[in-house]
């Protein structure tokens, strides 16, 4: 088996995911191995988290150029599309699958870790000079044939391998031979979006453009579509405060981006360049004379400075800027900004949205503001920036978007978190459902931990598209609920999954914190009001039952078409909205007694009075809010009995059925209620006992209380 | 000995034999800030160290004059503490077992903090950073427009190796590292509460330090660890303040002004 060769990745290729090419040379120890196209095998990539990836493919490099005598040497090139690499891809672990005897110097500057053989060979390339001279001679050789973008990449890679070569120069002096100083433009039809960028940036200076680039056709008007369109790909300047050649000889790794015209070193400045903490200009020269001082000092101390030419040059040495103004910092400054005083309470939420989590979040917010009173709880959505349910969102509670714009990457939505975390420092952060969230717990919990409390919600056990348990339950929960306070569910029966399925300690258990929410929006029947007719078991216009939830495969609409299929004396109205709406539609088309409704907004404003019962179907789940609502509304209840739905629904106040997937006990369940009223009566009043009791507000609230998720404030250290 | 103008604190562990190249830079900038008549002493904390670095240290102290103290306390922050408590300079200098200085950092240092009475912690103008990713940055003055107090949540602008009255560093010692829960980078908590405390940080035009990095480092185990800088109260204290204001604004207007409606 081929050895795996570790390639660092530069971090423009981490962020952007942008195609990566690798640039190889391959030595043959044997002319008789000389072969004219090599296999290069990508078998992992490891994120900047330590995570690694299966990736297992390969590809085919044809040889460009080589020796094929004796101990010779064969270049190549491969492309390996940035869709194949994970986010923030920090290390590829690559081998040559060929036969015969290979040696793999480099590739793109990585030093190899094995030879063929297995022998570990020294992280310093000892034949770099040789393989600089190989890439340098066929990109020159590519230059002369008029191939400068190739020959670029090529002389860029010589670059790498042997920086003494002062290749870039050589690079710059070609790219100076193709200097277009009136080429042809249309002029734009007002400001495009990069012209406006550049604009607003600052840098672009237009009477210093015109004056610095004498080259240019003095009556040529529109140095700003130039410099976007031209001149930044010719590496000229914008103005006084940003050096294009600086910039590039800085970060040489942007040149071939630079050549193919993918890459405006302005932009690339703007969009990514500062946030990575490069400089847009060389030092100033007090900051070059203190160095200078400094080196002049100390050179004679250390080998480092002395036996290498590292340090020759002060105008080459890579500039870091402390000051970075990364999106994380951003996201986290306009959020600390914005806010108009200090919370001790903190609910992190993906997004909010008309979901079940989101008003399990709302409850507890509202739950601490009638403890701590009005705007003593901030809500913040962290993950995405979709704020639909804002009508939701009560008066005297705080609410922020991390990302309104959603352009931060899950890493980047975690580190603003943590920013905002040190700095506010509540007491007290309630995550419910935010991916960035559990990452913020699973990679700083520890020093978090001791700082405020910290909980996770998890209601049940989420399934991905191939059906495997894949949510934060499964991904989150083992790592962090050592570091969590507590650990909050909407029912106690998902607890008893956990235990099972990680084998978690009694020890740990004691975090396990069961709330059980107050229906979302109770439906009160005044005394006045005689019931429905369905509810007193006449249906004159049939036997009509309610089925209202999100149409998604989680709620197991497969179950719902058989039993709708097994139960044509029954009519069914089906209300919601999602994935399945159209297929849906299609077999309501076929069957008389579906009705496809189409979306709702609150259950409450449905026709409730016209059913005599509510049917509910899903593989997976905790306890639906839909669930409580059609129990408030005192419908009889047949549901699916998976996740924490047999709590509520039990067989003293509902129908619970544990089959997924035979519709036969269903509609049995169904026709029971229709035919033998007095029973369906008897568990309708169980059920409105146990939500009153259970699932009362003020329980909610004590609840809260005495498990120490809302503190007096003397309490909070 | 004349009493010293400057005490430079030198913190050592097991350095080895590199130990020999900053004990040479910190004499050549001792003799410079002599000849200018600040006098300097210098302090070294030999903190679990082992025999070479022992060896090195004591082979130097026989040729300059050099105040060694032992310590066991296996803990940067409490080494330092150590020093200060016992120099005798009106100023202190921090200083680093792996690193070198420019010849003018001790003499310069000093006079740029005599002429300024204001609560300052001055660094040096610019860094070069050796052994790893060789590269060069400037510390940032907090006096320049670009300096925003928030960066302190996101970055350390400043190294440890500061150079300011023994009275400031006696007022915040440094805290413990305390990697195993989760708290380390001490020198940037201790520089978020300078800040909050009120202290300026300002650098000296024309010094330079060259910092070693290593493949293993103190910084690279605590980032390993996911540590992260001591809690500070800075930031929260800047929203108590804001809502403080607002409270205010909004009592003046109800009262002040009873025609407007709160908003």
């Amino acid at each position: 088996m081929a050895p795996l060769y570790q390639l660092r990745l530069g971090h423009q290729n981490q962020a952007d995911r942008r195609d990566l090419a690798l640039f190889g040379i391959v030595r043959n120890i044997s002319s008789a191995d000389w072969t004219s196209e090599h296999t290069i095998g990508v078998r992992h990539a490891v994120d900047k988290d330590g995570r690694c990836f299966q990736l297992q493919t390969e590809f085919r490099a044809s040889v460009l150029a080589g020796d094929r005598s004796a101990g010779g040497a064969s270049v190549f090139k491969i492309l390996i599309p940035g869709s194949h690499l994970p986010e923030h891809c920090e290390t590829l672990h690559v081998d040559v699958v060929n036969e015969g005897h290979h040696w793999l110097s480099d590739i793109a500057g990585a030093p190899a870790s094995f030879n063929r053989t297995g022998q570990a060979i020294p992280p310093e390339n000892t034949l770099r000079d040789e393989d600089a001279k190989l890439f340098h001679s066929f990109g020159i050789e590519l230059a002369s044939s008029g191939q400068l973008v190739d020959a670029i990449d090529w002389l860029c890679q010589a670059h790498r391998l042997d920086p003494d070569m002062d290749t870039l120069s050589e690079i710059r002096e070609l790219i100076a031979a193709q200097l277009n100083p009136a080429p042809q433009i249309m002029p734009a039809d007002g400001l495009t979006d990069t012209m406006r960028q550049i604009m607003l940036s600052g840098f672009f200076d237009p009477a210093w453009y015109l004056k610095r680039y004498g080259d240019l056709n003095p009556r040529f008007r529109g140095p700003l579509q130039h410099f976007a369109e031209f001149g930044g790909f010719e590496w000229r300047s914008p103005g006084p405060h940003f050096d294009t050649e600086w910039y590039l000889f800085q970060n040489p790794d942007l040149i071939p981006g630079v050549a193919r015209r993918d890459l405006h070193p302005l932009l690339h400045y703007l969009n990514h360049g500062q946030h990575e903490g490069r400089s847009a200009a060389p030092p100033t020269g007090t900051m070059i004379k203190a160095v200078s001082n400094l080196l002049d000092d100390v050179m004679d101390l250390d080998p480092k400075f002395y036996a290498t030419h590292d340090f020759d040059q002060i105008k080459s040495l890579p500039v870091a800027n402390l000051v970075q103004a990364t999106k994380s910092f951003r996201a986290f400054k306009r959020v600390f900004e914005s806010i108009p005083k200090p919370y001790d309470y903190v609910v992190a939420v993906p997004w909010l949205v008309h979901g079940g989590a989101d008003l399990m979040a709302l409850n507890m917010a509202r739950a601490i503001t009638s403890v701590h009173g009005p705007r003593s709880v901030l809500i913040l959505a962290v993950d995405h920036p979709r704020t639909d349910a804002m009508d939701w969102l009560p008066p005297d509670i705080d609410f922020l978007s991390l990302q309104p714009d959603g352009d931060l990457s899950t890493v980047e939505a975690t580190e603003a978190l943590l920013y905002f975390l040190q700095a506010a420092a509540p007491k007290c952060l309630i995550n419910v459902n935010s991916m960035a969230t559990w990452e913020l717990f699973r990679v700083h919990g520890n020093a978090l931990s001791r700082r405020l409390r910290m909980y996770g919600c998890a209601f049940c056990r989420d399934h991905n598209k191939l059906g495997r348990p894949a949510g934060y339950s499964d991904t989150h929960v083992g790592e962090t609920l050592p570091f969590l306070t507590g650990l909050i569910s909407d029912n106690s029966l998902f607890f008893r999954t956990l235990v099972d399925q990680f084998g978690v300690p009694p020890s740990l258990q004691g975090r396990f914190i069961a709330l059980y929410n107050p229906p979302p929006s109770p439906v009160v029947w005044a005394k006045s009001e005689t019931a429905s007719v369905s509810v007193q078991g006449d249906y004159p216009a049939g036997f009509r039952v309610l089925w209202a939830s999100r149409l998604t495969r989680q709620k197991n609409l497969e179950l719902l078409q058989k039993i709708i299929k097994a139960a044509p004396d029954i009519i069914f109205d089906v209300w919601g909205r999602g994935e399945a709406d159209e297929m849906l539609r299609d077999a309501g088309r076929s069957s008389v007694n579906l009705n496809v409704m189409g979306p709702y907004n609150r259950f409450d404003q449905l026709p409730l009075r016209q059913y005599g019962a509510f049917l509910y179907t899903s593989y997976w789940d905790g306890i639906p809010n839909v669930l409580l609502e059609a129990a408030s509304a005192d419908l009889p209840i047949v549901t699916s009995s998976v996740g924490g739905i047999s709590e509520l629904v039990t067989d003293a106040s509902g129908w619970s059925i544990d089959n997924l997937s035979d519709p036969a006990p269903y509609v049995s369940a169904l026709r029971t209620i229709r035919d033998d009223w007095g029973l369906a009566a008897r568990r309708r009043l169980n059920m409105q006992r146990l939500l009153s009791t259970r699932h009362g507000w003020d329980k909610f609230v004590g609840d809260m209380k005495h498990t120490g998720i809302i503190r007096e404030p003397s309490c909070d250290a | 000995m004349r009493k010293p103008l400057v005490s430079a604190v030198l913190t050592t562990h097991r350095e080895g034999l590199i130990l020999g190249a900053t004990l040479k830079s910190i004499a050549r900038s001792i003799a410079l800030a002599e000849r200018n008549r600040q006098p300097v002493e210098l302090l070294v904390s030999l903190d679990r160290a082992d025999t070479l670095t022992r060896d090195v240290v004591m082979d130097f102290a026989e040729r300059m004059e050099t105040r060694v103290f032992e310590n066991d306390f296996g803990d940067l922050s409490l080494s330092r503490n150590r020093c200060i408590e016992n120099a005798s300079g009106e100023f202190v200098a921090i200083l680093d077992g792996d690193d070198l200085i420019s010849n003018n950092w001790l003499s310069d240092a000093a006079t740029t903090a005599g002429r300024d009475a204001r609560p300052t912690i001055w660094h040096p103008e610019v860094n070069v950073v050796f052994g790893e990713h060789n590269h060069m940055f400037r510390h940032i003055d907090a006096e320049d427009d670009e300096f925003d107090p928030l960066m302190l949540i996101a970055t350390n602008p400043w190294t440890a190796l500061s150079f300011a009255r023994k009275a400031y560093f006696e007022a915040l010692p440094y805290t413990p590292i305390q990697l195993a829960s989760g708290i380390g980078f001490e020198d940037w908590a201790w520089n978020r509460e300078a800040v909050a405390a009120g202290y300026l940080h300002k650098v000296v035009k024309g010094t330079g330090h060259a910092i070693r990095r290593k493949a293993i480092s103190l910084a690279k185990l605590t980032t390993q660890a996911k540590a992260l800088p001591a809690p500070t109260e800075f930031f929260r204290a800047e929203l108590e303040k804001r809502a403080a204001l607002r409270s205010s604004r909004d009592h003046r207007r109800m009262f002040l002004e009873p025609s407007l409606s709160v908003a």
